[in-house]
């Protein structure tokens, strides 16, 4: 086969994954590496550094028009970054250490479990934190943004901080190890967890990733597993299909395609795990 | 005011990776520079782990890269190194602005992504 087919066909798969990611409301990161890892003949430690990559870009476009308009947050985002980052960095190391076939078994599980949090996870507009914690306060993490939908100006501020740095020091471990963009543990994290409304949780999330994926991407650039001929058409793909599923968001059946993707994460989960199995 | 600078700086870093992430990968698939691995072979070797890909390729790791800016395919890791750095600059852009406690806590971020990305605790 000629090489060229890749890269075209690669452009492809992601242009259409940009589209029902954004439909589905989740981030193309969680399911580039388990349908690329399926579809193509890359080795996993490339596909880890190509979803990184993605979802490091994804979240650093869109960061500057969140931070502007106050829909993320430096204050709350910066102490659980640190820990995050910190913990994305082992888990990119473990995760190049460990036999693929182990590598294989834990994504299919973590998957598996990603489907189930989205399906299960449940969202509160505007959480009630009746007190702040000591640390959070601390630390500084509350604040006030508008809200352009009600007109009015949000006041937030957080609680379990110190359950939230270790429920971070999770999601970084397995953003690093896996390649797995982190906004579906990020959002829940942000807004049932610390009690963040759920607006500043999305784009704090967002936030938070282009930080955390940066400090795993570097060891896998370090190691070598960053093959442009993978990452370039990806992100190309997965930016211009979400650019295309945030024109179909108005008349796309938006339930229907969260279904659809949820089913789609069972499926290349489980064929994760039976490939790591070796069936 | 120390977001919206965070934000234009993150704004202004992002579009010059891209655009320089584009233009090289523009170069390596039109082949206007040789590449190191060239893309007939890749195909045969990217279903290798990453260490056994770099064994039989010589394909450099750490900071190496920067010794290929003359192959195609190594070139494309300028606008990589942009994407993944910004996020350093940013951070030091801001902590004049900010409050001691977040300025710690920014100088600490920047402690371990210069970490990360020196390769020093990542085996490179």
């Amino acid at each position: 086969m000629e090489w060229w087919i890749w890269p075209l066909a690669l452009f492809a798969v992601t242009l259409a994954m940009g589209v029902v990611a954004v439909l589905a409301g989740v981030g193309g990161g969680v399911l580039f590496v388990p349908l690329v890892s399926a579809l193509f003949p890359f080795h996993l430690d490339f596909v880890r550094a190509a979803g990184l990559l993605l979802a490091l870009t994804g979240a650093l476009s869109a960061a500057p028009a969140l931070l502007r308009h106050g829909l993320a947050s430096l204050r709350l985002a910066m102490p659980l970054a640190v820990v995050g980052s910190i913990t994305s960095i082992v888990g990119a190391l473990v995760g190049l250490a460990l036999p693929t076939d182990a590598v294989q078994i834990a994504l299919g599980a973590t998957i598996l479990a990603i489907a189930l949090i989205m399906w299960r996870a449940g969202k509160s507009e505007h959480p009630e934190v009746p007190r702040p914690d000591a640390l959070g306060v601390a630390l500084g993490m509350h604040g006030s943004y508008h809200d352009g939908a009600s007109g009015r100006e949000v006041a937030w501020q957080v609680h379990r901080t110190p359950a939230a740095f270790v429920a971070f020091a999770g999601i970084g471990l397995l953003a690093g190890m896996f390649g797995l963009g982190a906004g579906w543990a990020n959002v829940p994290a942000l807004n049932l967890l610390m009690g963040a409304p759920l607006k500043l949780s999305v784009g704090t999330s967002g936030f938070l990733l282009s930080v955390v994926d940066t400090s795993a991407a570097w060891v896998y650039l370090n190691r070598g597993a960053v093959l442009p001929m993978i990452v370039v058409p990806s992100i190309m793909g997965v930016m211009l299909g979400a650019k295309l599923g945030a024109r179909l968001l108005r008349v796309a059946p938006a339930w229907l395609v969260r279904r659809i993707v949820l089913a789609v994460l069972v499926i290349a989960g489980g064929r994760a795990l039976l490939k790591g199995f070796g069936i | 005011m120390d977001q919206h600078i965070y934000a234009r700086w993150l704004e202004v870093g992002t579009h010059a990776g891209f655009v320089v992430l584009i233009f090289t990968f523009l170069i390596y698939v039109f082949a206007l520079l040789d590449p190191l691995v060239p893309p007939q072979e890749l195909t045969r070797l990217w279903s290798l782990p990453v260490d056994r890909y770099v064994a039989a390729t010589g394909a450099p790791t750490g900071w190496g890269w920067l010794r290929f800016l003359d192959r195609g395919d190594y070139l494309n890791f300028v606008g990589i190194t942009v994407l993944a750095s910004i996020t350093i600059a940013c951070y030091a852009r801001i902590i004049p602005l900010l409050p001691r406690m977040q300025a710690a806590l920014a100088a600490l971020q920047i402690l371990v992504l210069l970490a990360a990305a020196s390769g020093l605790i990542t085996g490179a």
